[in-house]
């Protein structure tokens, strides 16, 4: 573990064992988070950031297992610590938020006495401890008017509204991680600008990692400081925004960054990427992404290992800007 | 611009009102006003649409573009106003031709998967207007199907499968296929590469400006992505509050927005080439369409907000060729 590092993820696989076969949703996945660092993890749907996530905090139901790897906090191995230990850790030192405020949300408790169970959930608070603090994050995450949240009940709130009080609720405990699924997906871009634009200042300001899973490329350019590019349960590329966006070394991201709307001329074809029909147990040996590659080589069937050049990891061997 | 607009809508309204409690059922019995508090989704709106034109209706979640998309492809009334399908009102019409002129306008509606019946095959799915309405015959409805899917991209395998045996991208095709087979002239797209991620929004996109080519359709379409309006629209209208607050040619709507609100709008959108972007934030969130400000619907999030704002409504004028804006200050 270098010391620098608050999270590492390591040789991480979770798979699925279903009666058709196994589905590997998340295949040796490793990166690793500094304290403060905003990480964006972007992929197409169904190619593992929401199992990535949910496997950090423990959170995989049968019939998926993690069947190999380690997910470090610390320093500690959280794979198979019993669920009371790992429960004492999730929410206090790592919190998640998802695409539905409604997963974090009690409808039917008022804000305030979901925000004092939350606290409570790990430390003894007095109530009115429990309510500056309430008030204090409820301001940090940009709601005006916090004392008079605080009385209502989710259905009274707005959906953006709503996802903020889930942040909010997420950064009580002053976690260490914060893994963001979708958080602003189903949200206008005006509340989206207004939440990603308090994140950052929360990183900032608190020291707090943020794992920002999303499919929206563009989010991920104006938000994170690294990017992991995941298809097929497997993280095909990764690296500092301005490497892996300007200089893509996998085919895949190149693919995905080239059918963005604002990289094409007005009104003319988009690039896009080969399409396929996919079955998720048959993947292709060697690089998953190889029947839909332009630049396929013989090699291509084999497996491929992770490259690196100056900190910039991917798994192509004919990457589209050759290696010097 | 001389030319009749093939659809168009004037002067439309639409509200919502709640269902009549037993007390106000009396009360109006009794000949008392009516005094129930509606959502007014729709606002006198009047917009105009080209043959082979594509308009895009942007908005923030909730400003009414979806209602006015149903209304302009009829398949909700307004409470008041007119839509004119090339320049005719529905009461211009006799009966046949109103029905042929209700399958020149198609909606594809905004989620996939509630709008596909998960248990009718794709085939059924796809074949049952136009056998319904008598544009094909029994006899040639397969190859017609199969005609159909290939123009969407998608093997005619597909037609004996089920809705939730296909990916979001396969369900939008049979969406698109569907609107396609009654041989509209127009189609009126609702968020419909919403749901999609980049990959398959690229292909959903590309299928509709190569259709748009092969039969010359015209299209409204609704987003709030500003990015994907700007890549496929001719004109764009921004929504806010059940108000168009401005309309222009793409580029120049983008280039020049005139509306304080147009201009706050394109500050949020993210864009690959900003890094650590510092965003601009809209201060406030959009008010309830059960209680619309009063004046400009915009005035409590306005940097630019006068007095005369609060009380006063602008209305939508041309400020250059072919642009029109409702603000105030355009009267300075
Ligand atoms: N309970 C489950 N049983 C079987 N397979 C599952 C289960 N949950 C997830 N998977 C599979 O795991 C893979 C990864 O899913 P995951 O939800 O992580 O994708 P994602 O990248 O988050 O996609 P999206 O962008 O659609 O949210 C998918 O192929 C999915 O079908
Ligand atoms: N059938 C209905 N009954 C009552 N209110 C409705 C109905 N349909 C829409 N509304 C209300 O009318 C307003 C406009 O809704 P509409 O669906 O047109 O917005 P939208 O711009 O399409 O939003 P979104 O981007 O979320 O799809 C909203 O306040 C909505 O709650
Ligand atoms: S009319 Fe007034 S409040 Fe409305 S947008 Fe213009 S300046 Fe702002
Ligand atoms: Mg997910
Ligand atoms: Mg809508």
């Amino acid at each position: 573990m270098r010391a620098e590092n608050i999270l590492e993820v390591d040789g991480l696989q979770t798979w699925f064992h279903t009666r058709k076969g196994v589905i590997k949703a998340v295949d040796s996945v490793s990166f690793s988070l500094r304290p403060g660092e905003i990480l964006g993890l972007v992929g197409e749907s169904g190619s593992g950031k929401s199992i990535t996530g949910l496997s950090i905090l423990g959170l995989i139901d049968p019939p998926g297992r993690i069947v190999s790897g380690e997910v470090r906090y610390k320093g500690r191995n959280l794979v198979g610590l019993p669920e009371p230990e790992i429960r004492a850790i999730r929410g206090r030192n790592i919190a998640m938020i998802f695409q539905d405020p409604m997963m974090t949300l009690n409808p039917v408790l008022r804000i305030d006495t979901q925000m004092r169970w939350a606290l409570a959930a790990h430390e003894q608070v007095d109530k009115n401890a429990a309510r500056a603090r309430s008030l204090e994050v409820l301001r940090l995450v940009g709601i005006a008017a916090p004392e008079e949240r605080l009385g209502s009940y989710p259905h009274e709130l707005s959906g953006g509204m709503r996802q903020r009080i889930a942040i909010a609720i997420a950064m009580l405990n002053k976690p260490d991680i914060l893994i963001a699924d979708e958080a602003t997906t189903a949200l206008d871009v005006t509340i989206q600008a207004q939440i990603l634009s308090e994140m950052q200042n929360l990183c900032a300001a608190t020291g707090t990692a943020l794992i920002w899973i999303t499919h929206d490329l563009s989010v991920v350019a104006g938000l994170a400081d690294r990017v992991c590019v995941m298809y097929a349960g497997r993280i095909v590329e990764q690296g500092l925004v301005d490497d892996v966006l300007d200089r893509p070394m996998h085919h895949y991201t190149e693919g995905l960054i080239g059918s963005v709307p604002s990289m094409n001329a007005r009104g003319k074809p988009l690039k896009q990427i080969a399409e396929i029909t996919r079955s998720l147990f048959d993947l292709p040996s060697g690089c998953a992404f190889r029947n839909r590659c332009p630049k396929v080589i013989a090699g291509c069937s084999e497996p491929i290992p992770v490259l690196e050049r100056n900190g910039h990891q991917f798994r192509c061997i004919n990457p589209p800007v050759p290696a010097p | 611009m001389t030319e009749t607009p093939i659809l168009e809508g004037r002067n439309l309204s639409k509200a919502f009102l709640p269902p009549r409690s037993l007390a106000q059922t009396i009360a109006r019995m009794l000949g008392a006003s009516e005094g129930r508090r509606g959502v007014h989704a729709v606002s006198d709106v009047s917009l105009a649409v080209q043959k082979g034109e594509v308009l895009g209706l942007v908005g923030e979640s909730g400003c009414g573009k979806s209602t006015l998309g149903r209304i302009l492809s009829g398949v909700l009334s307004p409470s008041s106003g007119q839509v004119r399908y090339r320049g005719q009102t529905t009461q211009d019409m006799n009966a046949a031709e109103r029905k042929a002129a209700a399958l020149k306008i198609q909606m594809i509606f905004q989620n996939p998967y509630a709008s596909l019946n998960p248990r009718i095959r794709v085939g059924n799915l796809i074949g049952e207007a136009p056998t319904v309405h008598g544009l094909i015959d029994r006899s040639e409805r397969d190859d017609f199907l199969s005609e159909i899917l290939q123009r969407v991209g998608l093997d005619p395998s597909y037609l004996d499968r089920f809705p939730h045996q296909l990916s979001g991208g396969q369900r939008q095709r049979i969406g698109i296929a569907r609107a396609l087979a009654v041989d509209p002239e127009v189609l009126v797209c609702d968020e419909s590469v919403a749901a999609l991620d980049v990959s398959s929004q690229a292909q959903i996109l590309n299928l509709f400006m190569r259709l748009r080519e092969e039969l010359q359709l015209t299209y409204v379409f609704i987003s709030h992505d500003l990015g994907v309006v700007y890549h496929v629209s001719d004109r764009v209208a921004i929504v806010y509050l059940g108000r168009v607050v401005e309309i222009a040619p793409t580029v120049e709507l983008y280039g020049e927005p005139n509306h304080p609100y147009t201009r706050a709008l394109l500050g949020q959108v993210t864009r690959l080439h900003d890094r650590r972007q510092k965003y601009t934030v809209i201060k406030g969130e959009m008010p309830s369409p059960l209680s619309p400000p009063t004046g400009c619907h915009f005035h409590p999030r306005c940097p630019m907000a006068m007095p005369r704002c609060k009380t006063e409504t602008p209305v939508l004028r041309e400020i250059g060729p072919g642009h029109l804006s409702s603000c105030h200050l355009n009267d300075q």
